[in-house]
């Protein structure tokens, strides 16, 4: 269980958020309705940096009050930079349930780092937080973010017909989840 | 035209009545065979002036209905939209008929349809989504007859009694809910 870091992969680490500092980078992210919408509720807008560093602060709040949710800011290894946004959220202690997001800034980013993201917020989930069940939602059009949760093992389970609104036209909204047992089989050697 | 959109044979929704509902809810909660159908957290003995707070907070963001019963005049349970996505019109819909004596007798499945109405008829929304425990096998029933559709199964999300147990989704679009009411307005004119 000890000596093997649950932040730090090979080229990025999970970090705590800086609401001050990295504000800015989340009020541009916001700038696409995919991130916004898992990010926040609401009317898909651009959030300015001023709001965001009051969202993101009311966030951090929230979770740790409630102890319900775990925010983490990803940045590379070599100079820090912040690239994307991982957290194990929604959680149901009755249920051990959660939900999971992997959001990152640029798409190249996604596909480079998303797999090693994957890897230490599964072992954060399972693991660490305690959850027997994570799960995550995305319009079909996010292509790139839905390939990344199938090879990492999470199965579809339900298809919303037409629950997304998006480049004028309805969307299906689909569930993916992966539970623990299936992920020690595939994860078995992170898993010890 | 209808001349009252929240009228139908058996119950009508109306307000919430926050002290009387209040106490009423607070006595159905005492029934766990019933919470344990209907709620996600654990069941709970929440003390009534809780209930009324939580009723007072409900605002514009969300639409929570008492059903009463049209013969006796009796609030029996109550139906709500909530989690309103206003750009894909889309919302999630919560039932319970509290009153034991009301159950699997077609109260429920007619609150449905008439809160379904409302959704599009009047809030213009585009698909109404619920979710249900897999053991609720009397309220499968009934949204399948409100014309409710499968849309998958969210697997051991529920933690009971020591074992896991599935969600269920459920869905009905606006075009769906259409067809089945003009097949149903057709057949009752045969008549």
């Amino acid at each position: 269980m000890l000596g093997k870091s649950l932040y730090v992969g090979e080229t990025v680490e999970l970090t705590a958020i800086d609401t001050e500092k990295d504000a800015a980078t989340f009020s541009k992210w916001t700038e696409r309705s995919s991130f916004f919408r898992r990010f926040t509720d609401g009317m898909f807008r651009i959030i300015p940096e001023h709001e965001m560093k009051k969202k993101l602060a009311e966030k951090l709040k929230n979770a740790e009050e409630k102890r319900n949710a775990y925010y983490f800011a990803i940045r590379k290894k070599e100079d820090a930079a912040l690239i994307g946004f991982a957290c194990i959220g929604w959680t149901i202690p009755a249920h051990q349930v959660g939900g999971i997001q992997i959001d990152f800034g640029e798409e190249s980013d996604l596909v480079n780092f998303g797999d090693e993201v994957m890897r230490l917020m599964l072992r954060y989930g399972f693991m660490e937080a305690g959850l027997h069940r994570l799960m995550t939602t995305f319009p079909t059009y996010e292509t790139e973010q839905i390939a990344l949760f199938e090879r990492s093992g999470f199965l579809r389970e339900v298809q919303h017909r037409e629950a997304a609104y998006h480049e004028g036209r309805y969307w299906d909204k689909v569930e993916y989840a992966l539970l623990k047992p299936e992920y020690k089989k595939q994860y078995h050697e992170e898993a010890k | 035209m209808n001349e009252s959109l929240f009228q139908g044979k058996l119950v009508r929704l109306c307000a919430v009545d926050k002290e009387k509902d209040a106490e009423l809810w607070a006595k159905w909660n005492m029934d766990s065979d019933y919470v344990r159908l209907l709620d996600i957290g654990p069941s709970y003995l929440y003390p009534k002036k809780q209930i009324e707070d939580w009723i007072e907070e409900i605002k514009d963001n969300q639409s929570e209905f008492s059903i009463r019963s049209i013969a006796d005049d009796k609030t029996i349970g109550d139906i709500g939209l909530d989690d309103f996505d206003w750009t894909a019109g889309n919302a999630w819909v919560g039932i319970g008929i509290g009153d034991a004596d009301f159950r699997g007798k077609g109260y429920g499945t007619e609150a449905m349809r008439l809160l379904l109405q409302y959704a599009f008829e009047e809030l213009n929304l585009h698909r109404v989504n619920l979710s249900v425990f897999e053991f609720n096998k009397r309220a499968i029933r009934s949204y399948e007859k409100c014309g409710f559709k499968y849309e998958g199964i969210m697997r051991e999300f529920i933690y009971k009694d020591d074992k896991r147990w599935d969600l269920w989704n459920m869905g009905i679009l606006h075009s769906e809910w259409q067809e089945l009411y003009a097949l149903e307005t057709a057949q009752t004119a045969q008549v």
